[in-house]
């Protein structure tokens, strides 16, 4: 292997694309933690500084809720550019998260964006299966594997070793990037850790099955064929046809529809609110009567909402269910879903965002109605800083190691199943 | 038509060639059967949201009427009099961008940008984005649609069934028999154009007729949809000619073009993205968040200072109001149009700015056929960022004229009746022709052509070269 020149090439081709994608992807995380950053304090500035108002007012004047990015999304930026990164929080209604990047980039650039995690699982695996599936046919093809077996070298030995070179090599090659990796994204052990395993997996199964294929293949052409087939299916056409079915399987409904059926919700606790309201009325005046009704309207309008979101959301957890089960389908897609896990860049990642939002919102909302009922009809200067800032609580270590495990195990099973494709094949000469 | 009959039998035998024939039938097919059901899942909401805005506002209509008749006191948020409520929440309207015209061969940028703008007096900031629940994941790899098929799938299957052509003669023995004939070029051609004309043409008519049984009257913009996609394969077809007349092994070959299709697929795109966003960066939306947000704040200091400054320039506006809550509905109506204008020239700054990056990317798209591809499809099939930017700008002048008409309506506090003025803007279709795409066409003819002439050249000398020593 050390004699192959294409051993040199894909050491350059490799030692480039990580590194440029690696800043490409530390350049994005900066302008965007830059940019998250002055806006949250901007926000509170402009929160802080009202003019004396009624609470209530206040809580329509609202507040932005900002997501400050993690340094991971440097590495595995993920569907993040998909999602907005910002939410207006106000009384009465739940908006949804706005500001996301790819409305800004020309279309076709959506299939690459360039960062470590994308180079690692859509790149490499091409070059290292290829240059698996070469290693063993150019053996055969040559005529020097009849000579190696005829000086007693086991033909499994021999393949296996081939393979652990490979991979091995290719460890060694991509350890300076993933060194500067790990200083970048924080020297956080246990998910690094988790993030190497899932690198090795997904190297390991491009090089096993790009020499199971060899090994079936009549000739160099035909397996570099075959390998170059099955990467396009598992990288490309599976995801995109997989993301495509569950959409039909599990369809959502839009928003008119959820707005159609909050009203309808609505309509059917009117009776029981109105009756709560008159209660309040007989036992309350002014500011107090005021505030207690924000509050109670609040917590109806929410619980509607909620309520009427609900089978979105369980359409939406059964295609994730469905899309996270892909893994077990395409190794580049439980290899992609583990590092959208780890890197807090998942879809997951961006609901656990916005459900935070909205529990700040209604916290926040209810603290300036229930001001109000203790007769604070006006708040001034100072009493704004009662209300605590948004701060973004990234998913926590347990949450995500959960999320992680479904790809983990899906790996796990792709490594056994490449070992077994290698291991079954007949040793052709 | 000995050597068609020929290339012809050698094909019938080649199970390959009939696997990845049916694979491609088969995705084209999906992608049809997804575009249906876009384009129906598009009509249907915009059906149901016409059908809801006319029941509403009938409603209204007759409940003002009735509240008129009986002499009933305003309500506070609810009263269909209140033209300030009408105008805001109660008898909004929305501008709707009918589906794009062969929206079942593309997605483009459809499912990122807003197809819906509610036109109301609180005239809202963000609206370009499309918030709808999808799952992010569909967005992050591809739709599969028409384009994909034609721009990521149908390439790699060129490159997989011509990578050969010629190695594999030489790597079985018969090429010097083949170049010994007068006529080895016109055998390699043969093979090449039979099987580029037995994957594309059908697969296209097959994507094209689908878009025509769609929307019929979209046929000249789906046979121009066919012609880009058809061009868009000559690049590949004559890489794939001169790549294989270079005489290397079979597996030389595929390296080679599959790293060719990678850097243009994934690799060039990817660096560009990265040189565009340096080099013609857009104006964050955040700062535009905050534009607005410190002019909402300063408004909360100055709500006495705004009203008299609306009163100054219209002072026939200056009423005594028969509404409770009238001054109310005049600030939040100028809270409104002053955060409007507060962010006004960051949004048109963005616009221009996107503008910029556009007309880079489509400079610089030359680098990669795939890039190329898909722009000009996307443009053919009016999914392109180009449409809704023009539907942005006319949702824009739809809310400016939505504001003068409820304006007077809100100042003067009258009681509001009158359902059937109220404006309904229509949108009107953003023109387009495949003369725009000319340039790039031409590239892509002119690369192809290119490339198969030096493809050729190298063969017919080697074909006299073979000849010269049998001789």
């Amino acid at each position: 292997m050390k004699r192959d020149g294409r051993l040199a090439v894909l050491t350059i081709l490799l030692a480039v694309l990580s590194l440029v994608s690696l800043v490409a992807g530390f350049w994005r995380y900066k302008a965007l933690e830059a940019e998250m950053s002055r806006a949250q304090t901007a926000e509170r500035r402009v929160w802080t500084a009202q003019a004396p108002d009624n609470p209530h007012g206040a809580s329509h004047f609202g507040v932005w809720a900002f997501r400050l990015p993690s340094a991971w999304l440097a590495f595995e930026p993920g569907v993040s550019q998909f999602v907005g990164s910002g939410v207006f929080l106000e009384s009465h209604r739940e908006n949804p998260a706005l500001f996301s990047s790819a409305i800004d980039d020309p279309p076709p650039l959506r299939l690459s964006i360039l960062s470590p995690g994308w180079v690692l699982l859509t790149i490499v695996p091409l070059l290292v299966s290829l240059l698996a599936a070469h290693s063993w046919s150019s053996e055969k093809d040559s005529g020097r594997l009849r000579l190696l077996l005829s000086l007693g070298v086991s033909p499994r030995a021999l393949c296996l070793g081939k393979i652990f070179a490979l991979w091995g090599a290719c460890v060694v090659l991509l350890s300076p990037v993933l060194l500067v990796a790990y200083l970048i994204l924080g020297g956080e052990l246990i998910r690094f850790g988790a993030l190497m395993v899932g690198l090795l997996a997904s190297l390991g199964i491009a090089v096993l099955l790009g020499t199971g294929i060899s090994l079936r293949a009549k000739n160099g052409s035909q397996a570099a064929f075959r390998t170059f087939a099955l990467w396009l299916g598992f990288t490309f056409l599976l995801p995109s046809a997989l993301a495509e079915l569950t959409r039909v399987w599990y369809t959502s409904p839009n928003r008119s529809a959820i707005e159609q059926s909050r009203r309808d919700i609505l309509k059917e606790s009117e009776a029981a609110h109105k009756s709560h309201l008159d209660e309040l009325q007989k036992r309350y005046s002014g500011p107090a009567l005021d505030g207690r009704k924000f509050a109670a309207n609040e917590q109806r309008d929410t619980e509607v909402t909620r309520a009427a979101s609900r089978p979105t959301e369980r359409q939406i957890e059964l295609r994730r269910r469905a899309l996270d089960s892909g893994g077990f389908l395409s190794p580049y897609l439980a290899a992609r879903q583990l590092n959208m896990a780890l890197a807090q860049s998942s879809s997951q990642a961006q609901e656990h965002f916005v459900e935070q939002a909205q529990d700040f919102r209604y916290d926040f909302v209810q603290q300036l109605n229930e001001a109000l009922s203790s007769g604070e009809e006006e708040w001034k200067a100072g009493d704004w800083d009662r209300v605590r800032p948004f701060v973004f609580q990234p998913q926590p270590v347990e949450q995500i190691v959960r999320e992680a495990l479904t790809p983990l195990c899906a790996l796990g099973l792709w490594l056994l199943l490449g070992f077994w494709f290698v291991l079954s094949a007949r040793f052709k000469l | 038509v000995r050597t068609l009959r020929y290339e012809w039998k050698l094909l019938a035998r080649q199970g390959v060639f009939w696997t990845l024939l049916i694979l491609l039938w088969l995705c084209s097919c999906a992608a049809i059967w997804q575009g249906r059901l876009r384009v129906a899942q598009w009509e249907r909401r915009q059906q149901e949201l016409a059908v809801e805005e006319t029941s509403r506002l009938q409603k209204l209509a007759q409940e003002a009427e009735a509240l008129k008749a009986d002499g009933k006191e305003f309500q506070a948020l609810k009263d269909p009099r209140d033209p300030s409520e009408v105008g805001r929440r109660l008898g909004t309207k929305t501008l709707l961008l009918p589906s794009p015209p062969l929206f079942v061969l593309s997605v483009g940028v459809s499912d990122l940008w807003a197809n819906i703008r509610l036109l109301s007096t609180d005239r809202p900031l963000f609206a370009r984005e499309n918030s709808d629940l999808d799952e992010p994941e569909g967005r992050l790899h591809g739709p599969m649609d028409g384009t994909f098929v034609v721009i990521v799938l149908l390439p790699v299957v060129l490159i997989l069934l011509g990578y050969d052509y010629w190695s594999a003669e030489a790597e079985s023995g018969r090429l010097l028999l083949i170049l010994s004939s007068t006529s080895a070029a016109r055998i390699f051609m043969t093979r090449l154009l039979l099987r580029w004309f037995l994957l594309v043409l059908p697969m296209l008519s097959l994507l094209v007729g689908a878009a025509v049984l769609q929307e019929p009257q979209a046929l000249s913009r789906a046979l121009a949809w066919g012609v880009i996609a058809l061009v868009s394969t000559v690049p590949w077809l004559g890489l794939i000619v001169w790549v294989g007349s270079l005489g290397r092994s079979s597996s030389w070959n595929l390296l080679v073009l599959a790293g060719i299709w990678s850097l243009s697929l994934l690799v060039i795109p990817g660096f560009l993205q990265l040189f565009l966003s340096r080099i013609a960066p857009t104006p964050s939306m955040v700062e535009t968040v905050l534009a607005v947000r410190q002019e909402q704040q300063a408004l909360t200091w100055e709500k006495d200072d705004a009203l008299k400054e609306i009163y100054v320039d219209h002072p026939e506006m200056q009423t005594k109001s028969p509404l409770p809550r009238a001054e109310r509905s005049r600030l939040r109506f100028t809270a409104a149009e002053r955060a409007w204008h507060a962010a006004r020239p960051k949004l048109e700054e963005l616009e221009r700015a996107l503008l910029v990056r556009e007309s880079l990317a489509k400079r610089w798209s030359y680098l990669s056929p795939s890039l190329i591809g898909w722009e000009c499809l996307s443009h053919a099939a009016g999914v392109s960022r180009h449409r809704y930017i023009e539907f942005h700008s006319q949702a824009d002048q739809a809310l400016e004229q939505w504001n003068q008409f409820f304006r007077a309506r809100v100042f003067s506090a009258e009681p509001f009746h009158d359902y059937t003025a109220i404006p309904s803007p229509v949108w009107r279709e953003w023109d387009w022709r495949l003369g725009s795409l000319g340039k790039e066409l031409l590239f892509q003819i002119g690369l192809g052509g290119l490339l198969l002439l030096l493809g050729l050249r190298r063969i017919r000398k080697m074909e006299r070269g073979v000849q010269r020593v049998s001789l």
